[in-house]
């Protein structure tokens, strides 16, 4: 390269590298904001992100050009692969791990709203079942009637679970039926979805994780609904 | 071009790498993008979950990995995923352009302006200082953030999975104590236990699962659930071999009046 040019490059450098630096601050928001997701961010970043990287290798290409030594380039464009190639690596696997993340907690969500419905009904009822096996000979009362002594305001339809605290989003305990021999209690997660989508729950929802729950006199029958 | 050359200022080139201008403008373009992001962090309580320091460290997938777990735990917690925010749109874009706009280009343009004049200056600044900064801790700690987060991953997984198994367990255990119960209060007449746990047994589905096998004993008039791990519990997130079962088992003890009483971890449940 001729000296002159070299100081031209010089005395331009500012306008230059601000030039470049506009450039790439419209490169990398352009993307950002077209690929912008009213719930996810992921599709921006990664957008900025690819655009970066061609932006930086471009910078890097035009920044080591002669009269800069073909060694030093070589080295600064293998340094720029192996980064990239990190960076690239924690970029995707930070993706998966997030989105993975979100799909357990839900998923530990069902099976926490699993474990409730079974503690908190299947407790429930045999509360009741002890209480009938706990009468004296005379004067005893059927299943459904010691359950309504226990629940006075019990009827079918209605919730029996009392939020344990604001907020509290657990679980449902509706009545499902409530007869001499037989009390169904239906455990309807209020927040985790079950096995179907489309599951009609007991009281209208769709899709809610639902366990019930029968008590005869024989003992307790659990089954999922979804 | 209408370029001034001076062929004597050729190897001499002023004291500093780059004009005060260039380095005031690009410190107040990268202040700028700071402010923004720290001004729209403080708009809302969302902030526990954005590790701000890396706004200036260059890793803006965190920004994107944070809405996603923030979701998550809004639908964990009954709500509807959650718009992004300003504040996180912004952050995400200032980490982007700090990281790999302004430091890139600040630490490229230096380096260029190194190799064309053969004056170097003893200490590197302005621009060259800036583009360091920015840049330098970038390139040195990429390579063992990739291997922490591989590491961190892993280890979130096989506790995840071992978390799993764990609440599996302990839902199994209970639906146990459930029918002990019941056992204990049915009459002899109806197949109960009449007041005792003794020949209770567990019925078949409730014996085994995937992930373990449970056993009773009666002990005095209380009985004793425990349930023992059978299978790696890292397969379930298809990791770890088949053949290495770590030890892991979870006791109860169901008091003859039925309540649940000491439960015990043991192994990986610890």
């Amino acid at each position: 390269m001729e000296k002159s040019s070299v100081t031209i490059e010089i005395k331009q450098e500012v306008s230059i590298a601000l030039l470049w630096t506009v450039g790439g601050v419209i490169a990398i928001a352009v993307p950002f904001f077209i690929c912008l997701k009213p719930l996810d961010l992921w599709p921006s970043v990664n957008a900025g992100g690819l655009t970066a990287a061609f932006y930086v290798l471009a910078l890097i290409i035009y920044a080591t050009r002669g009269p800069v030594k073909r060694k030093t380039r070589v080295l600064v464009l293998a340094l720029f692969g192996v980064v990239v190639s990190s960076l690239a690596y924690s970029w995707k696997l930070q993706e998966s791990q997030s989105n993975w993340q979100r799909e357990t907690l839900v998923e530990i969500r069902g099976v926490l709203g699993r474990g409730i419905s079974s503690a908190v009904l299947g407790d429930t009822l045999l509360n009741t079942l002890q209480q009938f096996y706990s009468q004296s000979p005379q004067g005893r009362h059927s299943l459904g009637q010691v359950f309504k002594l226990r629940y006075p305001d019990a009827a079918v339809g209605m919730d029996l679970y009392k939020p344990q605290w604001p907020g509290d989003t657990l679980t449902h305990a509706y009545v499902g039926a409530l007869t001499d021999d037989r009390v169904v209690l239906i455990g309807r997660d209020r927040v985790a979805k079950g096995r179907d989508p489309s599951f009609r729950n007991f009281e209208g929802a769709v899709g809610k994780i639902q366990e019930r729950y029968t008590l005869t006199e024989k003992g307790l029958i659990r089954e999922s609904d979804n | 071009m209408n370029q001034t050359i001076d062929p004597q200022n050729f190897d001499a080139p002023s004291e500093q790498e780059i004009p005060n201008s260039f380095v005031v403008k690009m410190l107040c373009l990268a202040g700028a993008l700071l402010l923004m992001a720290k001004i729209s962090e403080q708009t809302d309580a969302k902030g526990f979950l954005v590790p701000t320091r890396f706004v200036v460290s260059g890793f803006p997938y965190l920004y994107a990995a944070a809405q996603t777990v923030y979701n998550g735990l809004l639908e964990f917690s009954g709500r509807e995923p959650g718009a992004v925010e300003i504040r996180l749109i912004v952050s995400a874009l200032a980490s982007l352009l700090l990281s790999f706009v302004i430091g890139p280009t600040a630490f490229f343009f230096s380096l260029r302006r190194y190799h064309l004049t053969s004056n170097h200056p003893k200490l590197p600044a302005g621009s060259s200082l800036l583009g360091m900064i920015i840049t330098v801790p970038l390139v040195i700690s990429v390579i063992p953030v990739a291997v922490l987060q591989y590491n961190g991953f892993h280890n979130l997984k096989r506790a995840q999975a071992e978390q799993f198994v764990k609440d599996g367990m302990i839902k199994v255990i209970v639906n146990i104590a459930q029918d002990a119960r019941i056992f204990h209060m049915l009459p002899k007449e109806k197949g109960g236990g009449g007041g005792s746990y003794d020949r209770f047994v567990p019925s078949s589905q409730l014996k085994e699962t995937e992930w373990s096998t449970f056993s009773v004993k009666t002990v005095d008039d209380a009985l004793h659930i425990t349930g023992t791990v059978t299978k790696n519990p890292s397969l379930r997130f298809g990791m770890g071999k088949p053949d290495e079962i770590p030890f892991g088992r979870i006791s109860l003890t169901l008091t003859s009046a039925g309540d649940m009483r000491k439960w015990d971890y043991d192994g990986v449940f610890k």
